[in-house]
């Protein structure tokens, strides 16, 4: 089993926040363990997927626990659409066997992820022609 | 700001050379096979000119029919016998026609030819088995399509011609003059070399961003000659295949086959008609006017003001209204067994102009707000959100002009 706990408990950072917190892992077969920050899409099109930091666990045993740490990178930004959302994520994978666990996080300024749902149009200023 | 823009100068005449080019492939192929039976039927001709006249007596007249799968040809088969020199011999070449004839020409040439009949014949002196009824030929049957490349190379040429008169028109009011009138702001140059453009390392879209953080000239996103290009090849390879397969239902039908296969080709014939539509559409499109964009950033933060100018030359007084937004797209591809589909969605639209009065459609500029709460471009292999200026102009009873010019949002 492997548990991964965000120490922000809304999991809403902003570009340039710490993300940190833990993994705990028990009787989990394998030689290494990576906590890695990652986004992928979701949505009507095939999955794309980064993996912009990883944190290699020193010690790995069938059980135990680590900090990681990384920096929020200013993109992309968390989005959701009609077709496409991205999402960021913390996820810990143990090898050989992959066997993984993610928790979900959102990147924005708001700390909301960003809605590209139906909105009003919004008026240009015209300038005057001379 | 650049008062010294480069807009003035016309990078549309490698575009024009390309069509003429274009053009003249299609003519060259078209002549190619209109004339290539033509000559070597009139080389073999031109060298019987010196063969002797004799008599000769018909023997046997029919039309020789040969099929060949789906395909029939015709040939009359007129053999006739004559003597030179003291020896007797017999011929069935009653011309140089090294083409298939139409089975009505046959006809006639058979029926004018009867058994029993006396004649002058032309013998080969130095090979006297060779002889001729006619030292002429037929001219070849050549079908319509040599006929529809040479047409169509034609109208892509006289397309370049007339284009080339069209960006002619307005070479003398460059932009650059225009420019000055948009109160001094907004620079219509290319990026100026001594604003940073030095990419720094980081993440690709930073790298991007960077270098589209200035004033630019923007490029449509989709070339009109190039839509019209690959349409029209397609039509004509399309429009190739189901005529020739139309053309040999036809023979067959006139020969009492199915008219199944008539049928079913209908269809295909329907999509035909609408390629060359859609190809004469985009023909059409060709002598709109140009349409040039410029902003005083090419990556605009996001809550940011843009000042956005554009300039059409060309016929513009034939454009009824003018429509400028900017429009902020979602794009998702997946693939769906051997397809490969993408899929999109506007997500944001901002009205930047609607123009009715000629001035204002050939020349205009506008400062738009991009919102702030809205997501920044995003390039992924298969999910993208894209950023861009659509200019629709509308032409009565003409194709309307639309273009689209891609921009930066930053996050």
């Amino acid at each position: 089993m492997i548990k991964i706990q965000l120490e922000n408990a809304e999991a809403a950072y902003r570009p340039g926040d710490t993300i940190s917190g833990s993994v705990e892992w028990s009787e989990e077969e394998g030689d290494a363990l990576e906590a890695r920050l990652i986004w992928f899409t979701r949505g009507k099109g095939d999955r794309d997927f980064e993996m912009v930091a990883v944190q290699h666990v020193a010690n790995y045993g069938q059980s135990g626990n680590e900090r990681f740490q990384f920096t929020a990178p200013h993109r992309p930004r968390s989005f959701s659409g009609k077709l496409v959302s991205l999402q960021w994520a913390i996820e810990a994978i143990v090898f050989p066997g992959q066997n993984n666990t993610l928790k979900n996080l959102t990147i924005s300024n708001s700390g909301k992820e960003i809605d590209l749902l139906p909105k009003q149009p919004l008026d240009s200023k015209k300038k005057p022609l001379d | 700001m650049n008062d010294n823009p480069s807009l003035t100068e016309k990078p549309d005449g490698s575009v024009k050379g390309c069509m003429v080019v274009f053009g003249l492939i299609f003519v060259g192929v078209g002549l190619f096979f209109c004339s290539l039976p033509t000559v070597v039927v009139f080389l073999e001709s031109r060298s019987s000119n010196h063969w002797v006249e004799t008599k000769c007596t018909v023997v046997k007249s029919e039309i020789d029919i040969n099929r060949d799968g789906d395909e029939t040809t015709y040939r009359p088969l007129v053999e006739f016998t004559y003597s030179y020199d003291g020896l007797d011999y017999q011929s069935d070449t009653f011309d140089f026609t090294s083409v298939n004839r139409p089975q009505s020409r046959c006809r006639q040439i058979v029926d004018d030819h009867a058994v029993g009949t006396r004649m002058g014949c032309f013998v080969n002196p130095n090979s006297p088995k060779e002889a001729v009824i006619v030292r002429g030929y037929d001219p070849p049957s050549l079908g319509i399509f040599p006929l529809i490349f040479c047409l169509i190379g034609v109208s892509i040429i006289v397309a370049a011609m007339f284009l080339k008169d069209n960006f002619r028109n307005n070479k003398s009011e460059s932009i650059s003059s225009s420019a000055k009138q948009v109160t001094g702001h907004l620079s219509l140059s290319m990026p100026n070399s001594n604003q940073s453009s030095t990419p720094s390392s980081g993440h690709p879209g930073d790298i991007e961003d960077q270098l589209w953080d200035q004033p630019q000239k923007l490029k449509p996103g989709q070339s009109r000659l190039t839509a019209f290009l690959v349409i029209s090849l397609f039509a004509m390879f399309w429009n190739g295949m189901i005529g020739s397969a139309i053309y040999g239902g036809i023979e067959d039908f006139g020969r009492g086959g199915d008219w199944f296969f008539l049928l079913f080709m209908i269809p295909f014939a329907l999509v035909g008609l609408g390629l060359i539509g859609i190809a004469m559409y985009l023909l059409g499109s060709l002598f709109n006017p140009a349409v040039e964009i410029a902003l005083s950033k090419g990556a605009v933060s996001r809550g940011e003001l843009v000042d956005i100018a554009w300039q059409l030359s060309g016929r513009t007084s034939s454009i009824q209204s003018l429509k400028v937004t900017v429009e902020g797209e979602e794009s998702a591809t997946y693939q769906s067994g051997t397809d490969t589909t993408t899929d999109r969605n506007v997500f944001c639209t901002i009205p930047v102009a609607d123009a009715n009065a000629p001035k204002e459609i050939e020349f205009g500029s506008a400062s738009v707000p991009i919102p702030a709460n809205t997501m920044h471009t995003f390039s992924a292999e298969r999910n993208n959100i894209k950023w861009r200026i659509v200019v629709h102009g509308k032409i009565p009873y003409w194709p309307n002009l639309k273009e689209t010019f891609e921009f930066r949002v930053k996050p």
